[in-house]
């Protein structure tokens, strides 16, 4: 269990003793704007002073300089890098981490659009990609694809809309951001596919997108001998092979495309995040990586434009071997290992850093109960201990942004859940062992559908059931296309009628109230809860060997880790509630009621009924007896950010007066009012961000 | 504070960190031991010891760390005693010289319990359906909480009177997978009466040279009239329509699995029941069925699907 840091403070001032000289680093900054466009991020003087040395902030000394310095590579930052460039400006972009693509690269490429961009015009039209990848057959009617902008943009903001939590997430929006966003998602459809993203047949609507349309498509390379991002292939090796191995091109083994694009097509968010990593660096954007953004500098703290980015190092280390990690690609980093540096933004700052599902005091501000450090935010392994830490957002509340979508966290079962996965502290995604941040995580994790879990009972932090295990890991998706009651609609698919007061009748939620709720019996206080702060602790799956061999799960490595925390094997269920105490780092108490809760679950299996959770009417029930006994962690994870940046339809930052902040920028998951899962906001942020910012005067 | 030169006496005080508090006989406890000093020094390379209840030594233990202010020894591992009970030690820092401060001996007490070994018992493979009067087999193993060889000792097995109703010793095998569970296989008799019955499997402190609890546990008995009316059940997939080879089927107290064609055939009393076959990877078939007669139910599975992840 015991592990290196990663990037913690010691092993950063190891690699400060081994930075760069000054004269080296002004070399390094110098070659890697070497073959770019003129004005690219050039290194200028250096100073190393601390901004608290510094009166006024004019007066730093900035170590780089460019058009437009852009905060996270992910799926804000590299679209807004690349309009930028595309538009003529020098730009830096700056991300804490190792690698660039963000939560983007471990995602499923979904990418959402709509109000009849170019891919629902070219389903509609029957026609495929230029390339011949796309020979799938259309999976809509045209009725489902025919929309315009204001059809989007009503459907974003339609007030009417409630879901099967009876939440209603379009009726809070920010309504001069979806206005822009409405009428950017055709210029940013094209703008991926202009930037080697390949996109299948629109296929539905994924969370909260819009209800009338079908707008969703998956981006997929085509599995071939070598990766070309130009030709839209990507080997064998780093596609990598499903449910077996990953690869640093993708963290995620990339899955089969065949039913949106044709036989051999691989998906999932490498497909995306990739292409445009490799676009912006070939029209020369400079990445600074192992950076991370901890200030930036205004004229004035609450006025004036702002000028650049204070940044310190922030190194992403191999748990087991120390050794710094490395991008997949390098051309156009810029290595700096100094401890702190300033960088100056000649027209503009891009925030595009994520969200805040990593920072428990931030999330706390929505949900106490998350104030709980030991559940983290989706892709903790690949974005490492800093990453979604709210940074971008503290960052813009200091220097006076406003705040926008505060309560929209609460408005989306997809925000903060319970996912299937067992046995890992990062329990949205799987990774396999092939990618370098595999070693953090340390498992894949067991990957168990709904019907599972009749295999299993589901503890507390003192070892007592807290609900039906059938209903844990069941969330209800966002009301998306096709509505449906069981999305919370009353009527479906076309038939639904944007701004119909029917749909927000309390006799339609009536009807289609389905929430399971067990999220929240999962983060209540326990006995083990204690003040201040009254954590509800790991939660623990708890099975046995016949549910092993009964539904055929994988528990050896690297499906599970015998060293990591998360998963313990014992003879009896006394001893595993001591291995539990004694191994899993934010198991508070003892699991005093472990051996007393599976007695009285087998008991209940022995009667047929589950008196306190109402387990044995939705699937069978098995008893836990079969020696030995397991216990797999099931963690709760936050993986949607919603409040944020305000920010206004340019995807300027907004401050308390209503008014943009010169020269700032934000989008995607650093900003609120946009209650949008998946990657289309952020996209479309990017797309209008890197538009607007370009044409700030240079100062 | 002591000024160079002076010839000053010093005191020294101990905590003691004892995990786990009560410990099983015999076996191995962690201590860890912080100094302080008036005035504070440096004690590193001193040794504490530690004395039993009648004042016998028991260890000793160098302090290796100081951090300016506290001595601390790293942690170290003692033996239990044998008796089970409240025991108080002590750990001894003896008289020790620094500079010009004397430190004068201390004694600090230190208490722990010693508890018998706990025996836990673990029964399964006990039929779901136990025919009235029937002989049935089923599986106990058994594991001391310190990992004590259990091979060859005698256990029983209890009915829901008390009644002692076989008797049986674990053999020296240990159960697969497991790292220390003695087992062993048992046959008995159902009872004549139908319905659920709580019987017990109990292991009697043993003769073993360290003390052992009992240790107990129940498992249920549950008891059926003759079966009258065959169901079989066809599984398959809703889509494909191909059988689902392994699928469970649940009757409750009735479970059967199908063969390789997707049948499972299962004698069940009459009676309402709800009828569940479920399989990896599907959705769980759900129907309330009345059994007065032989039957044949299909069950079309549909497949689960697959969550998005974005």
């Amino acid at each position: 269990m015991a592990k290196k840091p990663d990037g913690n403070q010691k092993n950063r001032k190891l690699h400060g003793n081994k930075a760069v000289s000054r004269r080296d680093f002004v070399k390094t900054g110098a070659v890697a704007g070497v073959g770019a466009a003129a004005g690219v991020g050039t290194a200028v003087s250096t100073s190393g002073t601390a901004l608290s040395q510094v009166s006024p902030a004019t007066a730093i000394q900035w170590h780089y300089e460019a058009d437009i310095v852009v905060i996270g590579a992910g799926c804000t930052g590299l679209p807004a890098a690349i309009r930028a460039r595309d538009l003529g400006a020098s730009v830096i972009v700056v991300d804490q981490n190792f690698d660039p693509g963000g939560k983007m690269l471990h995602s499923g490429a979904q990418v959402s659009l709509g109000g009849g961009d170019p891919l629902q015009l070219r389903d509609i039209a029957g026609q495929g990609d230029k390339e011949g990848f796309v020979t799938a057959p259309r999976q809509h009617q045209v009725a489902e694809l025919t929309e315009d902008a204001d059809f989007l943009f009503a459907d974003h903001t339609d007030w009417s809309v409630m879901d099967a939590a009876a939440q209603a997430p379009y009726r809070y929006n920010e309504r001069e951001l979806h206005r822009a966003y409405a009428d950017n998602c055709f210029a940013t459809r094209e703008f991926l596919m202009a930037n080697y993203v390949r996109m299948g047949r629109i296929s539905g609507t994924h969370g909260n997108g819009g209800l009338s349309r079908a707008r969703r498509a998956v981006c997929f390379l085509m599995e071939g001998a070598t990766t070309d991002i130009k030709k839209g292939t990507v080997s064998k090796q780093d596609a990598g092979e499903e449910n077996a191995r990953s690869s640093h091109f993708a963290p995620r083994p990339m899955g089969n495309g065949v039913k949106v694009a044709s036989a051999g097509a691989r998906t999932n968010g490498a497909a995306l995040a990739r292409p445009l990593e490799f676009s912006a660096r070939e029209k020369g954007v400079q990445f600074i990586l192992h950076r991370h953004m901890d200030e930036i500098i205004r004229e004035q703290q609450f006025s004036g434009r702002v000028l650049g980015i204070r940044a310190s190092y922030s190194p992403r280390l191999d748990p087991q071997t120390g050794a710094r990690l490395e991008s997949l690609w390098q051309n156009g980093n810029i290595d700096d290992r100094r401890e702190t540096i300033f960088i100056r933004a000649r027209k503009a700052i891009v925030i595009g850093a994520g969200g805040h599902g990593a920072n428990p005091q931030f999330r706390s501000m929505f949900y106490p109960a998350w104030r709980e450090p030991a559940f983290v935010s989706s892709g903790w392994a690949l974005l490492g201990p800093r990453g979604q830490d709210a940074s971008g957002i503290i960052a813009g509340m200091r220097v006076g942004a406003n705040l926008a979508g505060m309560q929209q966290n609460l408005s989306y079962a997809n925000t903060f859940h319970i996912p299937g996965i067992l046995a890992t502290r990062d329990s949205y995604t799987d990774m396999f062992p092939g990618h370098p941040t595999f070693s953090m995580r340390g498992s894949t994790g067991i990957n168990l559908p709904n019907a599972s879990f009749q295999h299993l009972i589901v503890v507390n932090q003192v070892g007592k059931r807290f609900f039906n295990e059938m209903l844990i890991a069941d969330r209800k998706g966002g009301a998306a296309f096709p509505a449906a009651p069981s999305r919370g609609q009353p009527k479906s698919g076309l038939d639904h009628v944007q701004m119909d007061w029917r749909n927000a009748s309390v006799q339609n939620i009536r009807a289609t109230y389905a929430e399971p709720n067990s999220i929240h019996a999962a983060l209540a206080m326990n006995e083990g809860s204690k003040a201040p702060d009254y954590f509800s602790g790991p939660i623990w799956a708890i099975f046995d060997r016949a549910a092993v061999e009964r539904d055929k799960w994988k528990i050896d490595p690297p499906f599970t880790s015998p060293t990591n925390g998360f998963f313990f094997k014992a003879d009896t269920i006394a001893e595993l509630a001591v291995k539990i105490k004694a191994g899993h780092e934010f198991q508070r108490v003892p699991l005093t009621h472990l051996a007393e809760t599976v007695a009285r679950w087998n008991s209940y299996v022995d009667k047929g009924s589950d008196p306190e959770f109402a387990r044995g009417s939705d699937a069978p029930m098995h008893k836990i007896d079969k020696p030995p006994f397991y216990a797999a962690t099931l963690y709760p994870v936050w993986h949607d950010s919603y409040g944020g940046l305000r920010i206004n339809g340019r995807a300027q930052v907004v401050d308390m007066q209503g008014e943009p902040i010169p020269g700032l920028y934000a989008g995607g998951e650093s900003s609120g009012g946009g209650n949008q899962h998946g990657l289309g906001r952020a996209l479309v942020h990017g797309y209008i961000a890197g538009t607007n910012a370009v044409r700030e005067p240079t100062t | 504070m002591a000024s160079h030169g002076d010839d000053t006496r010093g005191h020294v005080t101990c905590a003691i960190d004892v995990s786990p508090a009560a410990v099983d006989a015999g076996a191995e406890m962690a201590l860890r031991v912080d100094v302080s000093c008036s005035p504070p020094c440096d004690l590193r390379g001193h040794t504490l010891l530690i004395k039993d209840g009648a004042g016998a030594d028991a260890g000793s233990v160098e302090i290796d760390e100081f951090d300016g202010e506290i001595n601390s020894t790293n942690e170290f591992v003692l033996v239990a005693p044998a008796v089970p009970g409240a025991h108080t030690w002590s750990v001894v820092c003896p008289a020790v010289e620094r500079g010009s401060t004397s430190y004068i001996e201390a004694s600090t007490p230190m208490s722990f319990t010693v508890t018998p070994h706990a025996t836990h018992i673990v029964a399964w493979d006990i039929p779901s359906d136990i025919v009235v009067g029937e002989r049935f087999r089923m599986k106990v193993g058994v594991k001391c909480s310190s990992g004590c060889d259990l091979a060859n000792s005698d256990f029983g097995i209890y009915d829901h009177e008390g009644n002692k109703v076989a008797a049986a010793v674990l053999s020296d095998e240990r159960w697969p997978e497991t790292a220390g569970l003695h087992v062993a296989e048992v046959e008995l008799e159902a009872p004549a009466s139908e319905g659920l019955h709580t019987w017990s499997v109990k292991h009697p402190q043993s003769g073993l040279e360290l003390p052992h609890a009992e240790g107990a546990v129940d498992f249920g008995v549950n008891v059926v009239g003759h079966p009258e009316c065959l169901v079989t059940i066809e599984a398959v997939d809703t889509v494909t329509q191909t059988p689902l080879s392994g699928a469970r089927v649940v009757m409750h107290p009735y479970r059967v699995v199908a063969d390789e064609h997707g049948v499972a055939r299962v004698k069940v009393a009459k009676g309402a029941y709800r009828l569940f076959v479920s399989q990896t990877n599907y959705l769980t078939f759900g129907l309330a069925v009345d059994v007065d007669a032989d039957m044949t139910s299909r069950a079309e599975l549909e497949p689960e699907p697959v969550l998005e992840r974005n």
